[in-house]
């Protein structure tokens, strides 16, 4: 089962609104999802978003993964850095032992 | 590995939609807009990709299409949105209007003179349909 971090799309006609979501990829967009991990607002100057850094990046450990607009989002957030450098101090630690 | 974009015009076509969630959000309220005149097939795809945030193999999977199939038919549904926006205005229209109850909110007595103004140039300019009112 293949788990992916996407965009569940909220609001109404003309003013769309996002949650970020874990997912299987064979749900629909409006159904079921696994957890909310964020939010992302296109409609607001500047763009506003928000995400559960922990969250997200437990998630990617676990190998979920994230669409590409998903991965934008994550990328200004800073999560995909953050992730990186984790797992990078985590492979040295690992290493070391 | 050079790759061939036979059929396509330019690098705007080769960058039509895999490009930055504020692309993905202008593709979405075009969609939103002109919804009604895409053909039956474009608008389901369109939908899968911009709405439900799925991948092309993920589509193709889901129609029984190939995946070749879902990047052409999403590649000619944004150009039909961006050529009915060229054509009609209608999201540059929509914002304006945006734009003008956002400022009729934000009025209040101190200011109400300067943003009666600015409002009333915002609509004339809507009126006029992109031509500035001097201009027409």
């Amino acid at each position: 089962m293949a788990v992916k971090i996407r965009l569940k799309r909220m609001g109404a006609k003309k003013r769309p609104a996002y949650r970020i979501v874990v997912a299987d990829s064979k749900t629909q967009r409006d159904g079921r999802s696994i957890e909310e991990i964020g939010y992302y607002d296109p409609t607001t100057d500047p763009v506003t978003f928000k995400v559960h850094e922990e969250r997200a990046i437990s998630w990617l450990d676990k190998g979920a993964i994230p669409t590409p607009t998903v991965k934008t989002i994550f990328r200004r957030a800073g999560v995909i850095e953050k992730w990186q450098e984790a797992r990078s101090s985590r492979d040295k630690s690992q290493g070391n032992n | 590995m050079l790759t061939k974009t036979a059929g396509m015009d330019s690098d705007s076509m080769k960058k039509s939609y895999h490009e930055s969630p504020e692309r993905i959000h202008e593709i979405i309220m075009l969609r939103d807009i002109y919804e009604g005149l895409l053909p039956p097939r474009q608008k389901q795809v369109a939908y899968l990709k911009f709405d439900e945030d799925l991948s092309l193999s993920e589509i193709a999977q889901r129609l029984g299409i190939s995946r070749q199939g879902c990047d052409d038919a999403v590649r000619r549904c944004v150009r039909a949105l961006y050529s009915y926006e060229h054509k009609l205005g209608f999201m540059k229209q929509l914002a304006r209007i945006e734009h003008a109850l956002e400022l009729a909110e934000n009025m209040d007595h101190t200011n109400w003179q300067d943003m009666r103004e600015r409002i009333l140039k915002v609509l004339k300019d809507a009126r006029a349909g992109g031509e500035t009112v001097d201009g027409v």
